[in-house]
């Protein structure tokens, strides 16, 4: 049940921090640029550039504690939604451990490292 | 070009549709977005991102109320997970034309999805095979209608396993949920209860869909304004239509969902075929 409660909490908190950036980015860009369109073609700066997820994660933090910018509230928005389920996951290992419950450390390990491996890796 | 209210009409449009259907607002979302000229790659990448949003907002209510299995869904993650990072880079890799077809054959299965809405109850578990027993799969949750509390045994697991990386491949190659998929494995295999069984797919298309995303965010098909728009308006979208569902007769909203159904078959179709 507790972990129930701490996954339920996680989601909703994690959701909303993270819908709450990104509209708050989209908004100031519109009040700066006017831009009511989706610039959606490849080269804009909108688009994510290929990389990892933990770089583009870390340059995501590091600009915005230096100049916040449209882009990097929306893009601090995405950081912080995608490592909403990698943060239930995680907190499901170390819960089953304390816990002693060996075969769902191994069950929630095994999830958490082909995340990490597509996060980090791919 | 596509603009920002229209895109955010369109996905608080597919958010409310696809919750009362039962869907994900990407499988609406992405023929819309492939209509307005947005390559198909980077409208299921930034789908694929939205769709974390729309999972994890209605999941972490079911949680609350108990009605998810954490435990099968924990352990079926394994499964979408790994399936979802190996669809993700077939679409990374393969020509965009096949795309357009596949998406229209998985529309297709839609139909059936919403069939299952219709299907009678599994009838419960009574013996648990003894790999379902030793990962404890099995759980309790208050049914409201019934007024009691309902508690159930799952069985199966080792078959649900491929089922559900099957489901996971779709999703990540598609950029959506295959939420009517899931239920359906989890309801015909491992015999869970229909609300357990939505409930628990919610829970694991968040995780699944993180997989998917990871890759298309690192292969560069996200574009961060197109994936936000989204996120917020299928969020709000299925929200909303958690409120209005209980005011709509069922009927109304099948014949609805059916009409968009076919108009989205065929522009898939119509996209394909035009890159032949």
């Amino acid at each position: 049940m507790a972990l129930q409660v701490g996954v339920g909490w996680i989601l909703r908190i994690g959701v909303m921090v993270s819908l709450a950036l990104e509209s708050a980015g989209m908004a100031v860009n519109y009040l700066q640029t006017g831009d009511s369109t989706l610039s959606a073609v490849p080269g804009s700066p909108w688009q994510v550039r290929s990389g990892d997820f933990f770089g583009f994660a870390s340059s995501t933090f590091a600009s915005v504690s230096s100049r916040v910018t449209a882009i990097d509230l929306t893009a601090l928005g995405i950081v912080v939604l995608l490592l909403t389920p990698y943060a239930r996951i995680a907190a499901a290992v170390v819960y089953y451990a304390v816990e002693r419950d060996w075969k769902y450390v191994a069950i929630t390990l095994a999830v958490l490292s082909v995340v990490t491996c597509g996060l980090a890796l791919l | 070009m596509i603009g920002i209210a229209e895109a955010i009409a369109f996905a608080i449009a597919a958010g409310l549709i696809g919750s009362m259907v039962g869907i994900g607002g990407a499988l609406i979302l992405t023929p819309v977005l492939v209509f307005f000229g947005v390559p198909i790659k980077f409208a299921i990448g930034s789908g694929m991102v939205a769709i974390v949003a729309t999972s994890s907002g209605s999941a972490s209510s079911y949680v609350k109320d108990g009605l998810s299995n954490i435990r099968a869904a924990f352990y079926l993650e394994m499964f979408t997970a790994g399936g979802a990072l190996i669809g993700a880079v077939i679409t990374r890799l393969i020509a965009p034309v096949y795309l357009y077809f596949f998406f229209a054959a998985f529309l297709c299965t839609s139909f059936y999805g919403i069939g299952g809405r219709m299907r009678a109850e599994q009838q419960p578990v009574v013996k648990q095979d003894s790999l379902a027993a030793a990962l404890k799969l099995e759980g309790a949750y208050y049914d409201k209608p019934l007024k009691k509390e309902v508690r159930y045994k799952l069985t199966r697991p080792l078959l649900a396993g491929p089922g559900m990386f099957v489901a996971g491949v779709a999703a990540g190659m598609l950029g959506i949920g295959a939420g009517a998929f899931k239920t359906t494995v989890q309801e015909l295999v491992m015999g869970m209860p229909s609300k357990v069984a939505t409930a628990t797919s919610n829970f694991i298309i968040g995780m699944t869909a993180l997989a998917g995303a990871s890759v298309y965010l690192t292969s560069g098909y996200v574009y961060l304004n197109l994936a936000a728009t989204l996120a917020i308006g299928t969020t709000v979208g299925s929200l909303a239509g958690a409120r209005v569902l209980p005011k709509l007769t069922n009927r109304n909203i099948r014949a609805l969902f059916m009409v968009v159904l076919v108009v989205l078959i065929a522009e898939m179709l119509y996209q394909g075929v035009a890159l032949l």
